[in-house]
């Protein structure tokens, strides 16, 4: 029997929990047609890492401060949104159009960021690349104990706030005429990603970890048509992946984890999409028999 | 002292920006009834009803629910949006819109229990819809959406009713339906305000009604109200023979 390592199953269980987080919360986002903003969200999480990074080394503190650099990313991503509405108010661009110019500027910007950071005469800057693409390897203790909370954090809101997100985003007139706040609404879903995407940043990376947010949902979205059952589905098919997928990246220790996780994610998505499509043709098959 | 109208709208004007939309509009339900509202397009009924509803700011005037403030009174208001503006790809089923009716009691965070969902049963079944109750909403026709959105509402237990165009995107029996249903409500107490475009049905669907034109808003019983020179007035020609 192939013997596993403690570490490897521990830093498989923690990105199940935030796979499964990341899913949950992507049904939603998916739901209101607003993956694109959590693509922004995750690519100016870049450029706010980044320059948390040149802050530090600039005040001399310590360049890899884990929460500060958290800080960081989940600002680059509030003040992408903020342009995105600011220019969306003041223009008359299209949402598609305005987000896609963005997403390449952000990544752009944090790339040559980067570049800039590779220069510094410090050693802290190694391994920051990884946040990109997500690296299994580097998930410490501090990562595993961080992701764990941001994530269980997440999932524990989101249960709470769950009825109240599927009015607003099902109806949301109604959701003002019985007098809940909307806009508080869509500030917590939009924390609530934001979490999602800083929790999962160690294991899938700032780009990758947009996927466990679309693939796992959209496959839930095939198999059921109910939102109970396609959140648990979401759920689990999320956790799946991520934890396949680091496992994976843990075992062959030169593939991005943030890869692998997108792979996985993609091989269940295939899975649904054949299951969903030969229930349907049994139901017309046993519908014409009749 | 007599008892505050349903609903009183007085002097109520709202704008847009600089760009006014109606100006001192003033207007009454004060008994169980059904109410349309009618009007040539870009007049400003779906204006009116989100003003009545508190969902849009008015420039000058006020608007009375029971004799207090729309936010002393929300639990005893319901909307219903026109069937257009709710995403019905949504994996929801009957039950689970007719649910959500009960939010503002359960509130945020708030479990659902087993006799909620008893309930909202009991609602789908007042509207006929009690065997779709766990079909995906997405397979509903026009008509039984409607009455899905009517159980939601009666859900709420509310006792005024604010609908935005009912009648529209359903065919003949669902409307007949519907009407049925309506006329039941109002007879439990119920008031109800609609927009309404088909002016050739004011009559059997509605009691009284609010024509708005953009110089003047008439309201009445729909016989007093719906003469030729008073719709050739509000909509710049004559529509019935």
């Amino acid at each position: 029997m192939m013997d596993i390592p403690y570490n490897s199953l521990l830093v498989a269980l923690v990105s199940a929990i935030f796979g499964g987080t990341a899913a949950a919360v992507g049904l939603f986002t998916l739901l209101a047609r607003r993956s694109m903003a959590v693509d922004l969200i995750t690519h100016c999480t870049l450029p706010g890492m980044a320059f948390a990074f040149l802050l530090l080394y600039g005040f001399g503190m310590s360049e890899r401060s884990l929460p500060w650099l958290t800080v960081g990313g989940i600002g680059g991503g509030m003040v992408g949104l903020w342009i995105f509405s600011f220019i969306k108010r003041h223009s008359r661009l299209r949402d598609d159009s305005l987000l896609s110019s963005m997403i390449g500027w952000s990544f752009g910007i944090g790339i040559v960021l980067l570049s800039a950071i590779q220069t510094l005469p410090v050693s802290s800057q190694a391994g920051l690349e990884d946040l990109l693409l997500g690296s299994a390897a580097t998930i410490t203790l501090h990562d595993g104990i961080r992701m764990t909370v941001l994530a269980s954090v997440s999932a524990v809101l989101l249960w709470f706030y769950r009825p109240a997100f599927t009015l607003m985003l099902m109806d949301p007139v109604f959701t003002d005429s019985i007098g809940w706040n909307r806009r508080r609404l869509e500030f917590i879903l939009l924390c609530l990603v934001l979490a999602v995407v800083m929790s999962g940043l160690t294991a899938a990376g700032l780009i990758l970890v947009l996927s466990l947010t679309i693939i796992p949902p959209a496959a839930a979205l095939l198999l059921h048509r109910s939102m109970g059952g396609a959140l648990v589905t979401a759920i689990v098919l999320g956790a799946l992946s991520s934890a396949v997928g680091v496992g994976i990246s843990s075992w062959q220790a030169r593939v991005p984890a943030g890869s692998m996780i997108t792979l996985t994610a993609l091989g269940l998505f295939v899975l649904a999409f054949g299951v969903a499509r030969l229930v349907s043709w049994v139901g017309r098959w046993r519908a014409s028999s009749r | 002292m007599p008892a505050p109208a349903i609903l009183a709208v007085r002097n109520l004007t709202c704008a847009y920006g600089q760009q006014i939309v109606f100006q001192r509009v003033t207007a009454a339900i004060t008994q169980p009834c059904l109410t349309a509202i009618v009007g040539p397009n870009g007049v400003g009924k779906s204006t009116l009803l989100k003003a009545i509803m508190g969902l849009m700011p008015h420039s000058s005037g006020s608007v009375r629910i029971f004799g207090k403030g729309i936010d002393a009174h929300r639990s005893r208001i319901s909307y219903i949006p026109q069937l257009q503006d709710i995403d019905w790809q949504f994996p929801l089923s009957a039950l689970d819109v007719t649910l959500m009716g009960l939010y503002p009691r359960i509130g945020i965070g708030g479990l659902i229990r087993r006799h909620h969902k008893d309930e909202a049963m009991e609602w789908l079944h007042r509207v006929g819809m009690a065997d779709t109750a766990h079909q995906p909403i997405g397979d509903l026709s026009g008509g039984q959406r409607q009455r899905v959105l009517i159980a939601r509402s009666l859900a709420m237990q509310a006792r005024l009713y604010i609908l935005d165009e009912p009648y529209n995107g359903i065919d003949d029996a669902s409307r007949t339906i519907i009407n049925e249903l309506f006329q039941s409500m109002k007879s439990d107490g119920v008031a109800m305000l609609a927009v309404h475009h088909d002016l050739a049905k004011i009559a059997d669907f509605f009691d009284n009604v609010w024509l708005m034109s953009p110089r003047a808003m008439m309201c009445g019983a729909c016989r007093e109200v719906m003469t030729p020179s008073h719709i050739s007035e509000a909509y710049g020609f004559s529509l019935l023979s």
